[in-house]
């Protein structure tokens, strides 16, 4: 190198003044041929170190010079060295880093961004890199920056220990190799970009198919976290709900170092004071503190407990309404790049997006379990289910359809402002209803929807004065919603569902009962109707029988008695026509034989209306005297001792009757059997027989008779007649039931009672609002 | 129930026999006016001394304890119930004077109460109402009935004959044999049956003993507790 130096080198560096030589010449073409070396590996993409290795060995040889430098400036004003040729392997490794100070070449092309050129290098340099120089005795050099989009990347160097200096034009012949060499990097930088862009655009993808799942939002919200931790290079990534105007809740966190996060999710902090994400609440726009100029709990937490530093906050918004934040930090002292708030935009659209479907969905699956729990409850009225047992399903499914209800309870008022517990329902875990049934949390929202009679809520117990407050949060109450519950038009009760958590209930739960209330009004008003409708029954037919065994009495007493008093004067005046012709006599004895004819007739019709042994002797007697005048000889079992209910030893006794009468007539059996028992609060009465089967309650109006008695008083009928087979008739009476008046059940074991009054709200008590 | 010539029958036990000249002191027990009067006009042409008559129970043992009848023919259904007031009556009397003959007259019969009558004692009769209109036939039960005799009413003997059971103990028995049963559950003497279905009284006797024997029925040496016996066989057979 040196003897090239020597040999063609312009001794004062004027070259550009010679006419061109044949050296020249062929400089010129060694220096197209490096240069087209190193394009070439510029254009196949190689990657920079190879390109920065090229440059430097080629700006080496081409100058002939002893050290053939390239350096990359850092933030923090130092130099690391990225490509070393000749002497400078030994001196300037690649990787070694330089702070730029003190005089030499790197910190002058630094500070003045133009080409430097220092003679007598190792007299005059100093600073960390003026040590290796003066060793190596360098003694020209000359620097040139390598810009890069128009700014200083770096710099370009080359040294020779030969006393003379290097060639005039060596800063321009340096300039062409370092365009190639911030082109080499500008390439390079684009293609980290796209890299970059790429697997951002994956990291969305994965997280956008995980919103499509419809992964549940906890799982999203951590996705995301991750995701853009990863993508962004952050130390930490946290997603916050805003709560209310007053809170946020973590909902999703990353940490680089995969440290547990701080403030877990779910933890709540109160907005405030100077920190990102109060900045994103107020504002709704992106925000950015760097380093630790911060206050408020949330400032405190972030710096104190995550150690942030520097960070960056992007709102999200769901349906038009600011959401959350996604905040990304260094934990280092290092500023986050300017596009930060640009790229994390696309998270905050998918998170946007999960929200917006997740709520969609839940929407959708709470309409759908409404509807599900409603048909459930419709299906149980319909089929006439007894309204306490409405009432518990009512109040489950409610408490389990309605999102936040620790309990649910179904209350009926009485007379005097009490509102009774007919059903309730409390969630597992919940402390049972024992505590709650006295109403303390229900008897402020009970109150307010009695007073108004329509759907209520209380977000905020504790919020209220007074005891009945204090009591309900020591029973564990903090907010609930009631509805009420009217029955043709009069209120009836109300339905109270309860939480643990103050504000648990979302806005609009309230009217949400509207459909369970209604159900139950409709259970009460069946259960009424049927009730009135038994009852009239039952009435009907104890009119039936009374008429009938007055009609039996009438018969017996009345025209019995007349037609044998008449017998009587007939035989008197036969006995005294008895000296006359005995043709009168005669006469006068077939009236009475007609007359006693007409008192067997009348003895029958009797016994056919009502037996009259039956209200003398029971039902016993009285089946031994039905039994014993079967033409079909009859078994006849009787195990029910004592004297019941007349419309029950009446029913059972027709029933027996009844079908005794229709063996007879129909089922040409050779014995029937009439069993009779007492099992519990019911009768039992069963008559079979041996005949041809085949009856059916269409049949003839003898059967559906039987059947419109048996249901009246509440028994149950069954028949089973197959073809060939014989004839069971099987019939259940509720011996307690056939008293008359059916009532109305109600509630259950642990009934409970609380007192509707004026309670946290200063309300004046129900009778006198009542009366407006 | 016999011939029509109301003649005492041979049921009657020694000491009691009918003197016309002492007729049967009766009292009537009947809140139907019109026909208790028709029914003492009966008993007053037929010979008995009808010595008094009341309208319900109370009155009825009043009269009874103050006249001592021999006879007191009772309505069953009396105020104030119109239940069985008669039966209660009756069942009074025959405490406090088992000599008294009674017959109770019910608009139908039931076992259950026949039962109950003629486990009391002797003479004591359980008839339908309407049986007054056969005069003859109820005079001559009366007179049987205060000589000692039980009597039912032959139509409830007759149900209890004529139901029929499976495995009836009562096929063991032929059709004459049975004809003396229904008789025997009447209250009827085995005079009384040998002249009803023209048989000698001896062959009656061994009918009876052939029955009591295939019944298994306890021999019984009175009437009543013979009739007794029949009734409660046939009612639990």
């Amino acid at each position: 190198m040196n003897t090239l130096g020597t040999g063609d080198g312009a001794p004062d560096g004027r070259v550009g003044r010679d006419p061109p030589s044949q050296a020249r010449l062929g400089q010129l073409a060694d220096e197209q041929a490096a240069l087209r070396r190193v394009a070439t590996l510029v254009a196949r993409g190689e990657p920079p170190e190879a390109v920065f290795a090229a440059v430097a060995e080629e700006v080496g040889q081409l100058l002939r010079v002893d050290l053939a430098n390239l350096f990359r400036y850092e933030p923090d004003r130092t130099e690391t060295c990225v490509a070393a040729w000749g002497m400078a392997r030994k001196h300037f490794p690649v990787g070694s880093r330089w702070p730029l100070t003190g005089h030499n070449l790197s910190t002058l092309v630094f500070e003045s961004s133009h080409p430097v050129r220092v003679d007598h290098y190792a007299d005059r340099s100093s600073g960390a890199l003026g040590a290796p120089i003066r060793e190596m005795g360098i003694r020209s050099a000359v620097g040139a920056p390598i810009l890069v989009e128009g700014t200083q990347w770096g710099a370009i160097l080359a040294g020779s220990t030969m006393e003379q200096p290097l060639p005039a034009d060596t800063e321009s012949r340096l300039a062409s190799f370092t365009e190639l060499v911030a082109t080499a990097i500008a390439n390079t930088n684009s293609r980290t970009a796209l890299g970059r862009l790429a697997e951002e655009q994956a990291a969305l993808r994965r997280v956008a198919t995980l919103v499509a799942r419809a992964t549940p939002p906890a799982q999203v919200f951590a996705a995301v976290a991750e995701e853009v931790g990863r993508v962004l290079a952050v130390d930490f990534t946290i997603l916050v709900r805003y709560d209310t105007q007053e809170t946020l809740e973590v909902v999703g966190t990353w940490t680089r170092t995969g440290a547990p996060a701080p403030t877990p999710v779910g933890g709540r902090l109160p907005l405030g004071g100077r920190n990102v994400t109060t900045l994103v609440h107020q504002t709704g726009r992106p925000a950015r503190i760097d380093y630790s100029d911060v206050s408020g709990v949330i400032g405190q937490v972030a710096s104190r407990d995550w150690g942030l530093r520097s960070s960056v906050g992007v709102p999200v918004s769901a349906e038009n309404r600011l959401w959350g934040c996604i905040v990304v930090a260094f934990g280092r002292l290092e500023l986050l790049p300017a596009d930060t708030e640009h790229r994390l935009a696309g998270f905050t659209e998918l998170v946007a997006t999960a929200i917006a479907s997740t709520q969609a969905r839940m929407e959708l699956r709470d309409f759908a379990e409404e509807q599900a729990a409603l048909r459930r409850l419709a299906t149980a009225v319909a089929r006439g289910a007894p309204p306490e047992e409405v009432f518990a399903a009512v109040a489950a499914e409610a408490g389990q359809v309605i999102p936040g209800a620790d309990f649910a309870l179904v209350n009926r008022y009485d007379a005097t402002r009490v509102a009774e517990v007919v059903g309730g329902w409390a969630r597992a875990g919940s402390s049972g209803l024992a505590g709650l049934l006295p109403g303390l949390a229900g008897q402020a929202v009970s109150t307010l929807v009695f007073e108004r009679n329509e759907p209520a809520r209380v977000d905020d117990l504790a919020g209220d004065d007074g005891g009945i407050a204090l009591a309900a949060e020591e029973h564990g109450i903090r907010s609930c919603v009631g509805a009420p519950i009217s029955v043709a038009g009069r209120p009836w009760g109300l339905m109270i569902v309860a939480s643990t958590r103050q504000g648990a209930f979302p806005s609009g739960a309230e009217h949400r009962l509207a459909g369970f209330t209604e159900l139950v009004a409709t259970a009460i008003a069946n259960a009424e109707g049927q009730a009135a409708l038994a009852a009239s029954r039952a009435r009907i037919v104890a009119t039936a029988d009374q008429t009938r065994r007055r009609i039996e009495r009438d018969l017996h007493d009345g025209a019995q008695q007349r037609l044998v008093t008449l017998a009587l004067h007939l035989r008197e005046a036969q006995a005294a026509a008895l000296p006359a012709p005995g043709e009168l006599s005669a006469q006068l004895g077939r009236a009475v034989a007609e007359a006693s004819g007409a008192l067997e007739d009348l003895r029958e019709t009797a016994r056919g209306i009502h037996p009259a042994i039956l209200a003398k002797g029971g039902l016993r007697a009285a089946l031994k005297t039905l039994a014993s005048r079967s033409p079909i000889p009859v078994d006849l079992r009787v195990a029910a001792e004592d004297r019941l209910p007349e419309p029950v030893e009446v029913s059972a006794y027709y029933v027996a009757a009844e079908a005794l009468t229709n063996v007879a007539r129909h089922a040409r059996a050779a014995s029937v059997s009439v069993d009779v028992e007492v099992a519990g609060e019911v009768l039992r009465v069963a008559v079979r027989d041996d005949g041809c089967g085949g009856a059916d309650f269409s049949g003839g109006t003898g059967l559906v008779g039987l059947k419109d008695r048996v249901e009246a008083i509440g028994g149950r009928i069954f028949l089973d007649s197959p073809r060939g087979a014989g004839t069971s008739l099987h019939v259940e009476l509720p011996i307690t039931a056939a008293k008359g008046d059916v009532a109305l059940p109600v509630a259950c074991g642990k009934r409970r009672s609380f007192l509707i009054t004026a309670a946290p709200r200063c309300l004046p008590p129900i009778g006198c609002s009542r009366g407006r | 129930m016999g011939d029509n010539h109301g003649m005492p029958t041979s049921s009657a036990t020694p000491g009691t026999a009918p003197e016309r000249q002492c007729a049967t002191r009766v009292v009537l027990a009947d809140d139907d006016v019109l026909l208790r009067e028709g029914l003492a006009s009966l008993l007053d042409r037929s010979g008995f001394d009808v010595v008094g008559q009341a309208g319900n129970g109370t009155e009825l043992l009043a009269l009874v304890r103050a006249v001592r009848p021999e006879l007191a023919i009772i309505d069953i259904r009396m105020p104030p119930a119109q239940a069985t007031e008669g039966l209660q009556a009756a069942r009074v009397i025959r405490e406090e004077l088992p000599g008294t003959a009674i017959i109770v007259l019910s608009a139908h019969v039931e076992v259950d109460e026949a039962m109950e009558l003629l486990a009391g004692g002797q003479r004591v009769g359980y008839l339908l109402k309407s049986r007054v209109t056969d005069v003859a036939d109820f005079i001559e039960t009366v007179e049987r009935i205060t000589a000692g005799a039980s009597v039912v009413d032959p139509s409830l003997v007759q149900e209890l004959v004529r139901a029929r059971r499976r495995r009836d103990p009562l096929d063991v028995l032929s059709p004459r044999e049975r004809e003396v049963l229904a008789l025997m559950a009447e209250g009827a003497s085995n005079a009384g049956i040998a002249r009803r279905i023209y048989i000698t009284e001896g062959t009656v006797e061994k009918h009876v003993r052939s029955i009591l024997t295939k019944l298994d029925l306890p021999e019984s040496d009175t009437e009543h507790r013979r009739v007794l016996a029949v009734l409660r066989f046939l009612d639990a057979r």
